[in-house]
């Protein structure tokens, strides 16, 4: 049956007269997007990047903290999201996919830095570091601290209280971007936190933030 | 909610603020923009692989008879090579050395604090802090660099001394043989020093001391470190020394136009600051384009100045009206309003106009956060309660979450 009304057709660029090729915009929605990068469509993995490096940086962000090397890695996470597109299995959850990605990535260059720290490489931290937004000296030794401490915590661990404490993650999303149940997640976020609290209570900059009450 | 909770959530504001700011969509998606281009299908699958082939196979012999092979390096006692990008600190008791393949060796004095940044045909190493020792070999065709804070130092083959205090923002060289081109402050588009000369110059006094080895102090054995005395600048030497020996004297030169550019970029506001009122800041606002003005914007509110900031601000978004930057500076502005000016109306209305610009922006969380305390702090109840509810349906998680549950629940 043919639709009764004309607007339930997609729209179509008016032809130009002059034989010039008009681009398609690109869809809005992630699955369309997905579809598209399969196809190969100009612009896709452009548009893909525009779209969804605000929340690969952000993870990087979190589990990192400030970090030099946290640019080349959100390149990384996509070259490795085109070569890996035609897996994604739900096209809707792309973003989520790009997470896990970002956090297999993190994971990596830590555990990367944990084995070459015989040669003593300096954590980023301990450099001259840049004012931050909005902040006094007080609240960015306490940043600087906070991620020199999560720099000591066994690298799941961390990655698993930075998802939880620093981004809010929910449990459940914690577990499946790291991949494990969530009874694993809980351990971990609640070992690495007894960690954290423990190593900042004897940090000058950390000790006013620690409550008598934390675990 | 924790004292810990709080830290950690205004640990993930600050870093959602700097992401804000950082353009990284913008380079990461430039880097991409010509990835999807379909590739011709024509010829047989086979041909650009053999083509590819007998291209590398050409310029590998090509190379191997003009290019040196890429250098390696090795750190300390170890055999590997170190993670490029990786810093690396020097043991408090003992030096740690950089041996290249090609022969050259960079030795980070004791407490020092170095990475090697890139590696080809010869390196770039960045030195964060103390004294690097360096000697490299003559005879690639490409010069190895070293950056130190705001100053380079290019180099073709040679050996010296090179420190840099980043707590006072002091470096020195004293070279030993060859013959360096340095960059940078003071030293502007390039300076070259020859054998037997010495260098001390500092970005912030903007002093800059050229002389021989032999008439100064023997600097050479006395690397900076962050536990030495203060150093102090020698004044600038006169051009006819009294002892009349070779003591070269060099006048101040004027810094390059967009000095305050690279301190800006290293964080040095206050410094980039000064320079930009030294040159004219409406001057620079005139001549800035969209990025440029954001950045002159983030110097001046970080080096106290909020008025000027909203100056650029507003400039930048009547001028770049539809770029990406004028939403951003919208929310700036509203920052600005709400933190400097107590302005909380008029807050409201620039997180307002951040909202409509940009509905599903990276700010979008902390424009409505800020718009509905903004509302609540000028005291809007009504208006607050009615964002209260909307940031709780946006963002039930979100660092406003406590304050929106408050004003929802508050009679």
């Amino acid at each position: 049956m043919i639709p009764s009304s004309p607007t339930s057709l997609p729209r179509c660029p008016k032809a130009s007269g002059d034989g010039r090729l008009l681009r398609l915009p690109l869809p809005e929605s992630d699955a369309a997007l997905v579809q598209a990068l399969r196809a190969g469509r100009e612009g896709a993995h452009e548009e893909l990047v525009r779209r969804c490096t605000p929340d690969v940086e952000r993870i990087l962000q979190r589990v990192l903290g400030p970090d030099a090397e946290l640019e080349d890695l959100a390149h990384d996470v996509f070259v490795a999201s085109f070569k890996a597109i035609d897996r994604l299995r739900d096209p809707q959850a792309l973003r989520s996919w790009l997470v896990g990605i970002a956090i297999r990535k993190a994971r990596k260059l830590i555990a990367r830095r944990k084995r070459w720290s015989f040669i003593r490489s300096v954590p980023p931290g301990d450099l001259p570091e840049q004012e931050l937004a909005s902040s006094s000296a007080e609240f960015t030794d306490a940043l600087s601290c906070t991620y020199r401490i999560l720099g000591t915590l066994p690298v799941d661990d961390r990655i698993a209280f930075a998802l939880r404490h620093i981004d809010g993650m929910d449990l459940a999303g914690v577990a499946a971007h790291t991949d494990v149940s969530l009874a694993t997640a809980k351990r971990r976020i609640a070992r690495a936190q007894r960690r954290f609290v423990e190593l900042a209570r004897k940090n000058e900059a950390l000790a006013p933030w620690v409550g008598e009450d934390e675990p | 909610m924790s004292k810990l909770e709080i830290l950690l959530r205004r640990a993930a504001h600050e870093q959602d603020l700097q992401r804000a700011e950082s353009g990284l969509p913008e380079r990461l998606a430039a880097r991409f923009r010509d990835a999807s281009r379909p590739a011709p299908r024509r010829m047989p699958r086979w041909l650009p692989l053999a083509a590819a082939l007998m291209f590398t196979a050409i310029l590998v012999a090509v190379g191997a008879m003009k290019k040196p092979a890429p250098l390696g390096v090795t750190i300390g006692e170890t055999s590997a090579a170190p993670l490029l990008g990786a810093w690396l600190g020097a043991p408090d008791r003992g030096p740690l050395p950089l041996d290249f393949s090609d022969g050259s060796r960079f030795e980070l004095t004791p407490k020092s604090k170095a990475r090697v940044t890139e590696l080809g045909s010869s390196a770039r190493v960045e030195l964060a802090s103390g004294s690097l020792r360096v000697h490299v070999v003559p005879g690639r065709s490409s010069a190895w660099r070293i950056d130190a804070g705001p100053f380079g130092v290019r180099i073709t083959g040679t050996r010296f001394v090179v420190s840099y205090d980043p707590a006072q923002e002091v470096f020195e060289l004293v070279m030993d043989e060859g013959e360096v081109e340095l960059s940078g402050c003071v030293f502007g588009k390039g300076r070259k020093l020859a054998v037997g000369q010495r260098v001390r110059a500092s970005c912030r006094t903007q002093e800059l001391d050229v002389g021989y080895r032999d008439v100064a102090r023997p600097r050479a054995e006395l690397p900076l470190a962050s536990n030495t005395p203060e150093p102090k600048i020698a004044a600038p030497i006169p051009e006819a020394a009294a002892d009349g020996q070779s003591v070269a004297a060099t006048p101040l030169p004027a810094p390059a136009p967009a000095a305050w550019l690279p301190l800006a970029r290293a964080g040095k506001y206050r410094e980039a600051y000064a320079e930009l009122e030294r040159l004219g800041f409406d001057e620079e606002c005139r001549k800035a384009n969209a990025e440029t003005l954001g950045l002159i914007a983030d110097v001046a509110r970080k080096a106290r100045s909020p008025r000027k900031a909203e100056r650029a601000l507003l400039l930048l978004r009547r001028r770049f009206p539809s770029s990406a930057g004028a939403a951003i500076a919208a929310f700036s502005l509203g920052r600005l309003e709400f933190d400097e000016f107590r302005g909380y109306t008029r807050a409201a209305d620039w997180f307002r106009t951040y909202l409509k610009e940009q509905p599903n922006g990276a700010m979008a969380r902390e424009a409505l956060g800020r718009l509905l305390e903004a509302a609540y702090r000028g005291g809007d109840a009504g208006a607050a309660r009615a964002l209260s509810e909307r940031y709780l349906r946006e963002y039930p998680s979100g660092p406003h979450a406590e304050l929106a549950s408050r004003l929802v629940r508050a009679p």
